[in-house]
């Protein structure tokens, strides 16, 4: 097996009056594991059915492998889904199931069962070949579908939430997995998830989706720390939001007057003077005066709840019409009687200004 | 059809549209278009042109067959022999009422006067030919003039019929009445018995009779209506009637007993639609509403049967598609004895007279009456017709 | 009768207050007379079928025989004492005729009823109300009407005379409506996903259809194919004019009512009842089982 490159150009997709997907141009790296994270919605089940062949855009190509497959229906592409619910067959047994790409391809029964026991192997379901899936439990018939989209030897393997339906820890423990498989077999995993924190653990790269639009590409490490607009910063993990009016700019720093009083970050957007303007800060960033006395920015809060999560200890404040949520490092009893009103803060660098927007969950 | 081609393909879409075409095409709108077509054509069949026709045609043959006993007559005169009783050909015209047998006469008669006889007859049927031909060619051309297309096979229906059409739509509508009425109860308990093991107890009482065939439930019952049935020596036994003196009631003979057997016939078509939606009901509401203090009346007028709609308007459609053109109860409960029903008159028309197109045209008649009431029914109980499915 | 008397038992609903209790009676007294009314002429039609007298009926009882049944021949002479159910052989020949037509229509309903059952859950258009209009028509139409088109269309257009052909063709017009109505169903219920995923795995449209669709709908056509063989068998009111001068098992027993009554025909009926009763009670403890 061997991963391939997709590529958008230009795809969009509308039903009737409605735009599910804008204009986009998207380039998925071979053997990438790449997902698309948005709430429910935003269009990035759309994007996946057009990698795979059930929708055709309204304008644009879809390129896998350097080849334009936009009019090539969904059994003639190298692409295998996974489906949400699954989809299993429920008439055939485990290994028909399996092999039922292989039967499309017209192998031979034997040899078709000796592939599909080959795949069990791999997904550890082998004494389990010859039942229904019903009979099976959640994460072994997630196993079933793995090895069932695996057998046609695709060089994109496309998932749709595949993991919504098992509990916490089955969940976690089939993250691992599927970034283990990703791995053992280079083929290309284009992931939908609306929960972030599947996308952060596993994926190489991630698209942020909102409202039929990719709002941000990028690796990992840099959604979570340099959010590219108001709906990202706020999507991907928690931000307290400052709302002003872009003051002052100085060394690609700027200067928001909020109700809080004059904020200072960093200037990302290239916002000027006059304009509407939100500060984003991450709970993990902000500290309390006392203990870090360098800090650029201050404000006065007044402590309301305090939630111990053992390593953390979360922090809720209300500083006018703000309230401010602060996470701390349990480093003893330091922090356990925070109380009263209390002068925190963050550093000028942990900031981020960015132009004034949707916010995720308005 | 794109939609279709999406979905199956090419060639699984050719095949199965083309398939429904056919259905659609060769079963449904093509004969009933024929079948209208014929209603509205004029077929002069018995009309007094044919008969002119008959009449000139039987003319002809009686002047062969006179030919051929006058030719007879004059051999046996050249042979001088004595009369060989010339056998004319059988045919069934030359002996026509008042006509004097020409065999019967031949011993009595020299051959002489037999020609002279036999040629008096044949210029006096002479005579008869040309008025007859020109009647023939006039009625031929009033009748070719009058046929094509018209409402007359609608027209020329006697009042009776239209009398007897009348009655069989307004009989099967107080059938579909009364079996709502009955069958409303039963519908309703069964739909709210709670133990499984009952409702398949009623289902079966239910389905028993039904799996018997139509006519064998007809017959069960003109075994209790006949004169010398059930019900005339149960009444006998109870000293009401006395059937060694001939007093027996003639039950068949009504249209009653054609009344009540078709509600026995098709009962089953209202319970079951009616069942299936009171079923679907959330017992909850009838508890609410009884907590309320809403009545049994406006609990059923209110709650039950505005749920059981749909299945109530299935039901009274079945029951009076059935009832209006049902031939085997009227047909075979007390046949001849009790007034025809509009499908006997289709039935006569078709099979006995062979009026095929005034059949047509009240096979036609009936349709369009079953469709009304269908039409009526759905706007009634507001339902579509989408919701016509079991 | 024990099992009426078990039915009306178990209408009774739980009481409450002795004004409920009294409308209960009434409503249990009902349904008894109600399921007399539809057992009572069976239980006179199974009665007669025993009955010696050659003229059916129970109150003018001659003997227990099973003549009627079996038919009685002397052995020696070949001689027919009692024309049963074995000599009768209109009724033997009318049942191969109903076999034969039935069949027939099995064939020709289920692909018809399937196709538009197919085309109408997946056709995407303003005209699927008017298509489905259509479609089920036949089961609004009065049965006569049917067999009256069906005989002179095909008379009319193929110079193909009534008769077992035309009977077929009549019945196979609304039971595939029926057949259509009941793929529709289990249709609706069909996951969309199933199909998607055999495409996706790269199977043709016909593997698609032949492995997934086809599988699916299985029980629903054995369902419809043995619903549609009985509501052929039975039928009457189409066959008795599509049929011409042939004859069915149903048009023969219709014919025989109106001249010649025998005592054969409350064996036929019998010979229904018993079939009927072990087909459903077999029939509710498969179900039962399937349930688990």
């Amino acid at each position: 097996m061997q991963g391939k490159e997709i590529r958008l150009q230009g795809v969009s997709m509308r039903f009737g009056d409605f735009i599910a997907v804008h204009e986009t141009d998207l380039t998925i790296a071979a053997g990438e594991f790449f997902s698309i994270l948005g709430p429910s919605g935003c269009g990035k089940t759309t994007i996946l059915r057009m990698i795979s062949g059930f929708l055709t855009p309204t304008t644009g190509q879809v390129l896998i492998g350097g080849k334009d497959l936009t009019a090539v229906g969904p059994n003639k592409r190298p692409t295998a889904l996974i489906f949400q619910n699954l989809a299993l067959f429920p008439l055939m047994s485990v290994w028909e199931n399996v092999a039922f790409g292989l039967e499309a391809r017209g192998i031979g029964r034997r040899e078709r069962r000796k592939r599909a026991e080959d795949l069990l192997d791999l997904v550890a379901l082998t004494e389990h070949a010859g039942k229904k899936p019903t009979a099976l439990s959640g994460g072994q018939r997630q196993r079933v579908a793995i090895a069932r989209a695996l057998a046609v030897e695709p060089s994109v393997l496309l998932l749709d939430e595949p993991l919504s339906a098992l509990d916490l820890k089955l969940r976690q423990h089939m993250r691992a997995e599927l970034k283990q498989i990703q791995r053992k077999t280079g083929v290309t995993f284009v992931y939908i998830t609306h929960d972030q924190g599947e996308a952060l653990t596993m994926s190489d790269r991630i698209a942020v989706m909102n409202a039929g639009r990719i709002e941000q590409v990028a690796p990992t490490s840099e959604i979570y720390n340099a959010p590219a607009t108001s709906f990202v910063a706020t999507f991907v993990g928690e931000h307290n939001v400052f709302r002003g009016r872009v003051e002052g700019l100085e060394n690609g720093m700027a200067q928001v007057n909020t109700p809080l009083g004059r904020l200072l970050g960093m200037n990302r957007d290239d916002l000027k003077p006059g304009e509407e303007a939100m500060i984003f800060v991450r709970p993990e960033r902000i500290g309390l005066v006392s203990q870090t006395p360098t800090l650029g920015n201050r404000l006065q809060a007044a402590v309301e709840r305090r939630d111990l999560e053992g390593p953390y200890l979360n922090v809720f404040m209300r500083a006018g019409e703000h309230q401010i949520v602060m996470h701390m490092t349990n480093a003893g009893n330091n922090v356990s009687d925070l109380s009263g009103e209390q002068s925190v803060g963050f550093a000028c660098e942990d900031a981020l200004v960015l132009r004034a927007g949707e916010l995720a969950g308005e | 059809m794109s939609s279709l081609i999406r979905s199956y393909g090419g060639v699984l879409a050719a095949l199965f549209g083309g398939l429904t075409l056919l259905w659609i095409i060769g079963l449904i709108v093509l004969p009933q278009l024929n079948m209208i077509q014929r209603a509205f054509i004029w077929e002069a069949r018995d009309g007094a042109a044919q008969q002119a026709g008959v009449d000139l045609e039987r003319a002809y043959q009686k002047i062969a067959t006179l030919d051929y006993d006058i030719r007879a007559a004059k051999r046996d005169i050249e042979r001088g022999s004595a009369p060989s009783a010339a056998p004319s050909p059988s045919d069934p015209f030359a002996v026509s009422p008042g006509a004097p047998s020409p065999g019967g006469l031949a011993s009595s008669e020299t051959p002489d006067k037999r020609i002279v006889r036999l040629e008096s007859e044949r210029t006096e049927l002479q005579g008869q030919i040309n008025p007859l031909k020109e009647r023939f060619g006039r009625l031929k051309i009033e009748e070719a003039e009058a046929s094509g297309y018209s409402i007359k096979n609608f027209t020329t229906m006697s009042p009776l019929h239209w009398r007897i059409f009348g009655m069989t739509i307004f009989y099967a509508f107080c059938v579909t009445l009364l079996s709502f009425l009955f069958c409303y109860p039963i519908a309703y308990t069964i739909a709210r018995t709670q133990k499984e093991i009952h409702v398949a107890f009623f289902m079966l009482g239910i389905i028993i009779p039904y799996a018997l065939n139509e006519l064998l439930r007809i017959f069960a019952w003109t075994m209790i209506l006949a004169n010398e049935g059930i019900l005339n020596s149960a009444l006998d036994t109870l000293g009401l009637i006395d059937l060694e003196s001939g007093e027996a009631i003639r039950w068949l003979a009504s249209n009653g007993a054609v009344f009540c057997v078709l509600m026995y016939t098709y009962i089953l078509f209202m319970i079951f639609p009616m069942y299936n939606t009171i079923e679907t009901l959330d017992k909850n509401q009838i508890e609410a509403a009884r907590d309320l203090g809403a009545s049994t009346w406006r609990i059923h007028s209110r709650v039950v049967i505005p749920h059981a709609k749909p299945g109530i308007a299935v039901g009274a459609i079945m029951t009076f598609m059935l009832s209006a053109g049902s031939i085997s109860v009227p047909g075979l409960v007390g046949p001849g004895l009790h007034p025809d029903w509009f499908s006997q008159i289709i039935y006569r028309n078709f099979f006995e007279a062979g009026n095929w197109n005034i059949g047509a045209a009240q096979s036609l008649l009936l349709l369009v009456a079953c469709t009304i009431f269908i039409l009526i029914v759905l706007r009634f109980f507001r339902v579509g017709i989408q919701e016509i499915a079991r | 009768m024990s099992m009426t008397a078990n039915t009306a038992m178990a209408a009774s609903t739980p009481r409450r207050g002795s004004s409920i209790a009294w409308s209960d009676v009434l409503l249990n007294i009902y349904i008894l007379i109600f399921f007399l009314y539809l057992f009572v002429p069976l239980l006179i039609m199974i009665g007669a079928a025993f009955n010696v007298n050659s003229t059916p009926s129970i109150t003018d009882w001659q003997g227990f025989t099973l003549d009627w049944f079996t038919g009685e021949v002397d052995e020696e002479t070949g001689r027919v004492i009692a024309k049963g159910l074995p000599q009768e052989d209109r009724f033997l020949q009318g049942l191969w005729h109903s076999v034969i037509i039935a069949l027939g229509v099995v064939a020709i309903a289920i692909p018809l009823g399937l196709s538009g059952a197919l085309v109408l859950t997946r056709l995407q258009s303003g005209s699927t109300t008017f298509l489905y209009t259509l479609l089920i028509s036949p089961i609004l139409t009065p049965g006569i009407v049917l067999g009256v088109t069906t005989m002179i269309f095909w008379r009319d257009i193929f110079s193909v005379e009534a008769g077992l052909f035309t009977t077929m063709i009549a019945h196979s017009t609304f039971i595939a409506s029926y057949c259509m109505l009941m793929f529709m169903a289990r249709l609706q219920r069909q996951d969309r996903g199933l199909e998607e995923a055999a495409l996706d795995l790269g199977a043709s449209n016909v593997m698609v259809f032949r492995r997934i669709t086809l599988p699916f709908l299985r029980p629903t056509i054995l369902t419809a194919a043995v619903i549609g063989f009985l509501q052929s068998m039975e039928n009457y009111n189409t066959t008795f004019f599509a049929i011409g001068g042939s004859w069915t098992l149903v048009t023969e027993i219709g014919s025989r009512m109106r001249f010649g009554l025998t005592p054969v025909i409350n064996a036929i009926g019998v010979i229904f009842i018993v079939i009927t009763v072990v087909a459903a009670v077999a029939w509710v403890f498969f179900r039962k089982r399937e349930k688990g």
